[in-house]
């Protein structure tokens, strides 16, 4: 099957939207969704998931604990933080302006 | 504040990184397992699931770099690795470092002492608030030759008039004082000052108070302040002393306050102050010129220097103008200057401090060229070490990023051990400091120098490490990783530079050296120097007769000491003086019978030293005309005077001087000169004289001046004890040997040239050092071209000469460049020369024949080195 690589940056984007529809996740949990909304098409280099995760820590978009799985192993768990929230709406309307000046250019072309 | 958040949040991850590396190890190892597990289920066999689960993760060690540099911290761990990597390499190579670190460590040594004096004087404020606005009043007055840091008490009104420019005035002027009454009786030199000055400096009582302007008036109560080092010893620094009275010269006076620190640092000489309090009479025109005072002003906030110097130039002008017939025509270019206290303290003493900074900033220079050399040297074993990063991964920038990190902190090291030598340094300077440098005891290691310091070593690193990392730029890394890569264009380049960085430091050497030998020719020069007496077994001490009597029990009493004083055995000739030679002789103006100065030539004007009539025989100046004057002459009252051959010199050119008729007053007296003796330098050896006059006649307080057989120094106690006998309570201070007093007026000239030699010789011996590093790894680097050339028939002559020629070419250009560099630098310190031209051939001749042998000496080890080459070993080595 053919997968994509992500655009540079939506990566953000995409963990805080991931993060805001669910309580909390970890690492793999959060790789996984990603993969499956996007019908296994865009495929995250996984570990590139980690230094981003680290990078919104520093920010304070996200906050981490560490939890048991369901299957009772001790994972870091992420969750949103009120920053992360506003943070996601400004990504997201950022990345809606962008995409569509893309698509006004394509298609005008 | 998000910003503080996430800085809190970095700061914290810092001190938390083991947990940090943990916490994601965990996680990561999690994810690819989960996603091991899931392949597995979906069906693929194990190890293939294994495989694809690390292989979609990605690089872990990249990824935990990546997660590391999220927060910020990249530098500083790139910087611990550095650190890390920095030490181990200069522990695994002790002799370079141990090199290295020495030649650093002198060169920051000598700057951090230097600075330290250069802190201490020039750089740090007076202690005093705003002391920029602090000026005083030098007149002059070019007729007569006269500069003087004086003014008279009219001209104190006329200044201070100035209310627009000056926020107040102050004025003092100095007295010896015999203290008795508590413990032993002292002399002591005491500060007569308006009342003004304590507060126009901002200088407060540390105990008691000021004096107030009441008490400044003439007879007044009397009041002291102490200085502080007075109050210990003779209160032992008891508040008690406030109100206990003490003698002043046989007057009472009323302890009111103890002086601060900063009065001491400003006045030194000072141990007491009292009201200046001067009589109305004083402020006349008749008596101007009686005392010296010094006046001192403080300019009102945004007046600037140039504002007070106009006006007081105006003065100057109104005051010519204003001048009586017969004074006016002497006046011609009379100017009153203004000029800050700092530049009055530390004026001329700027510019050999500035000069000895120079100095060893080359010195510093020429050290950082001897370690970029080698780190030249090590370049080639280095390089393939920064292929090998490089190939590993590692940029540009961190390579460099690391050499740097190495110098730095080989110059850090270096720091460390150069401020011991600061610190010895420092104490040493101070030590040998010459009288003439002020303030020395505010000279110490203090933050600021250990500012300078660090900011020198932290800049020679960088400069000296930017050798190394110039070449990384031209290194061809697969050209390095080969192991037998030897002269690639890198090792060429870098030969270059070594030879350019040992020519700078034989450069900047030349020019030290001339340095060093203009001024030890200078002193040498000094030294030469006919002072016009003979100073050896010469005792001289100042005399503080503590009863006022008239002038014949003056002359008796004097009569007596000389008597007692001659009598005793180990004496030759005992006399009195006025001012001898070297301490401070008084200035005259005199008038010539018959004789009219030129309109615009200086009016006559002398030394003037009243003495007794053995001084001569006893200072051992040679008469040369006529007689010297007798007791007789003087209980006589017989009007004579002798002069030296520099007046008879000026004013009877071609003539004898004998019988010729002086005075200081048109109307007369005139007195008659009776004798020429030989010129005699009054003041400083370096200042010829312009002529000096000597009275007969006993005064109080003249200064002994005792020749003895031998040993003069050993005499002082027994000659105090006779002067004691005849006055218990006079003071004998300032008791000196001549040859002291001659050592002490060439101590700032000695000073400068010890230390600019010592720099000097330091340079030299680093400069050859240098040379021979570069030629010594020449030799090595063309072991196998040697070998070659003996093979093909080269005689060892002809390597030797290879060699030494190699070494000579260097050195001869090197003199060149600094006999042009040299040239244009000794010009500076014209000022600071005697008897030789800043370009003395003889110097400069001198210097260039020592440095080319000395880099003879340099080169000579490494050519027998190469001499003897066994052209099969270095064949076979190959």
């Amino acid at each position: 099957m053919h997968r994509d690589e992500i655009p540079p940056g939506t990566l953000y984007l995409m963990i805080l939207k991931t993060l805001a529809r669910r309580r909390e996740l970890h690492g793999y949990e959060i790789a996984k969704t990603i993969q499956q909304n996007s019908e296994d098409v865009l495929q995250v280099e996984e570990g590139s998931l980690y230094p981003a995760l680290q990078r919104m820590l520093v920010k304070g978009w996200v906050k981490a604990s560490w939890g048991t799985t369901t299957e009772n192993r001790r994972a870091r768990f992420y969750r949103l933080t009120p920053l992360g929230r506003k943070q996601l709406e400004i990504e997201q309307s950022q990345f809606e302006r962008v995409v569509n000046a893309i698509t006004r250019v394509i298609q005008t072309a | 504040m998000p910003w503080l958040h996430e800085f809190g949040r970095r700061i914290r991850m810092l001190f938390r990184r083991a947990q940090f590396d943990r916490d994601l190890d965990e996680e990561m190892r999690l994810h690819i397992e989960l996603r091991e597990k899931e392949l597995t289920a979906n069906g693929f066999p194990a190890s293939e699931a294994h495989m694809n689960a690390r292989k979609n993760f990605g690089n872990t060690l990249a990824l935990r770099e990546a997660s590391h540099d999220s927060w910020g911290w990249a530098w500083l761990e790139h910087l611990a690795q550095d650190l890390k990597f920095a030490f181990r390499m200069l522990r695994k190579n002790p002799g370079f470092t141990a090199v290295a670190v020495l030649t650093l460590a002198l060169g920051i040594g000598a700057n951090t002492a230097i600075f330290s004096v250069v802190n201490a004087i020039l750089l740090q404020p007076l202690p005093i608030p705003d002391s920029s606005r602090v000026v005083v009043f030098h007149e002059a007055i070019p007729k007569i030759n006269l500069v003087s840091n004086a003014v008279s008490p009219p001209d104190i009104h006329n200044y201070s008039k100035h209310t627009d420019i000056f926020e107040s005035t102050a004025a003092f002027y100095e007295k010896n004082a015999n203290l008795t009454g508590v413990g032993q009786p002292q002399r002591l030199l005491a500060m007569h000052a308006s009342a003004s000055l304590l507060p126009l400096l901002g200088i407060r009582p540390i105990l008691g108070r000021n004096f107030t302007p009441a008490e400044d008036t003439y007879g007044a109560g009397h009041v002291v302040l102490l200085s502080e080092a007075l109050w210990r010893s003779v209160f032992g620094g008891s508040p008690s002393a406030i109100g206990k009275h003490v003698m002043l010269n046989d007057v009472s006076y009323e302890v009111i306050g103890v002086l601060p620190q900063s009065f001491q640092i400003l006045y030194p000489e000072y141990q007491a102050c009292v009201p200046m309090a001067l009589p109305p009479q004083e402020f006349t025109d008749e008596h101007e010129g009686d005392l010296f005072i010094g006046m001192l002003a403080r300019l009102r906030p945004g007046v600037s220097l140039q504002q007070a110097r106009a006006a007081m130039t105006v003065d100057a002008a109104r005051e010519v103008a204003s001048a009586p017939p017969q004074v006016a025509p002497m006046l011609v270019g009379f100017r009153i200057e203004v000029l800050r206290l700092i530049d009055e303290e530390v004026g001329n003493i700027r510019q050999p401090l500035y000069l000895l900074l120079g100095a060893v900033l080359f010195v510093l220079l020429i050290a950082c060229a001897n370690v970029a050399n080698l780190l030249l040297a090590r370049g080639s074993t280095r390089s393939r070490e920064m292929a090998v990063r490089a190939a590993i991964g590692a940029g540009r920038r961190r390579i460099v990023a690391q050499l740097l990190t190495e110098s730095v902190l080989l110059s850090f090291l270096g720091g460390v051990l150069g401020l011991l030598f600061a610190w010895w340094g420092t104490t040493a300077l101070v030590h040998f400091a010459p009288p003439s440098l002020p303030h020395t005891s505010t000279i110490r290691v203090d933050p600021i120098v250990l500012v300078f310091a660090f900011v020198i070593s932290t800049l020679a690193g960088i400069f000296f490490g930017l050798a190394p990392v110039v070449q990384v730029g031209k290194i061809d890394w697969s050209d390095a990783l080969k192991e037998n890569a030897r002269s690639g264009a890198s090792e060429i380049g870098r030969r270059g530079l070594r030879r350019l960085l040992v020519l700078s430091e034989i450069t900047l050497t030349f020019v030290l050296l001339v340095g060093a030998g203009l001024l030890l020719r200078s002193f040498a020069k000094l030294l030469d120097v006919n002072p016009g007496f003979d100073p050896t077994n010469v005792l001289t001490m100042r005399l503080s007769p503590s009863k006022q009597g008239n002038a014949a029990q003056a002359a008796a009493l004097s009569r007596d000491l000389l008597a007692r004083i001659s009598a005793m055995p180990g004496v030759t000739r005992a006399s009195l003086a006025g001012e001898p030679p070297l301490m401070d002789p008084g200035n005259s103006i005199f008038l010539i019978h018959d004789y009219h100065a030129a309109a615009n030539g200086p009016q006559p004007h002398a030394d003037d030293v009243a003495t007794s009539p053995g001084y001569f025989a006893a200072m051992g100046i040679p008469l040369l005309h006529g007689r010297v004057y007798t007791d007789e002459d003087i209980q006589s009252n017989n009007p004579v005077v002798v002069v030296d051959q520099a007046l008879a010199d000026r004013f009877w050119p071609g003539q004898s001087a004998l019988g010729k008729q002086i005075g200081f007053d048109s109307k007369g007296p005139w007195s008659t000169i009776i004798g020429v003796v030989g010129t005699v330098r009054s003041h400083t050896l370096a200042m010829e004289s312009k002529g000096t006059l000597y009275f007969p006649g006993y005064y109080e307080g003249m200064s002994l001046v005792v020749r003895a057989a031998s040993n003069p120094g050993a005499l002082a106690g027994a000659i105090r004890t006779q002067v004691q006998a005849l006055d218990p309570s006079q003071a004998v201070y300032d008791v000196k040997t001549m040859s002291e007093r001659v050592t002490e007026s060439v101590a700032q000239q000695r000073f400068a040239a010890v230390l600019l030699a010592l720099f000097a010789g330091l340079a030299l011996a680093l400069a050859a050092v240098g040379l021979y590093g570069v030629l010594s790894y020449m030799v090595a680097q063309r072991t196998h071209e040697i070998g070659v050339r003996m093979a093909l028939g080269a005689h060892p002559r002809d390597v030797l000469r290879l060699v030494i020629g190699q070494g000579l070419k260097l050195a001869v250009i090197g003199v060149a460049v600094g006999i042009a560099a040299a040239f244009g630098l000794t010009r500076l310190m014209a000022s600071l020369l005697y008897g030789v031209s800043a370009t003395d051939p003889l110097t400069f001749v001198g210097v260039s024949l020592l440095l080319v042998l000395v880099a003879l000496l340099a080169c000579y080890v490494p050519a027998r080195r190469a001499m003897r080459v066994d052209p099969m070993l270095a064949l076979r080595y190959e």
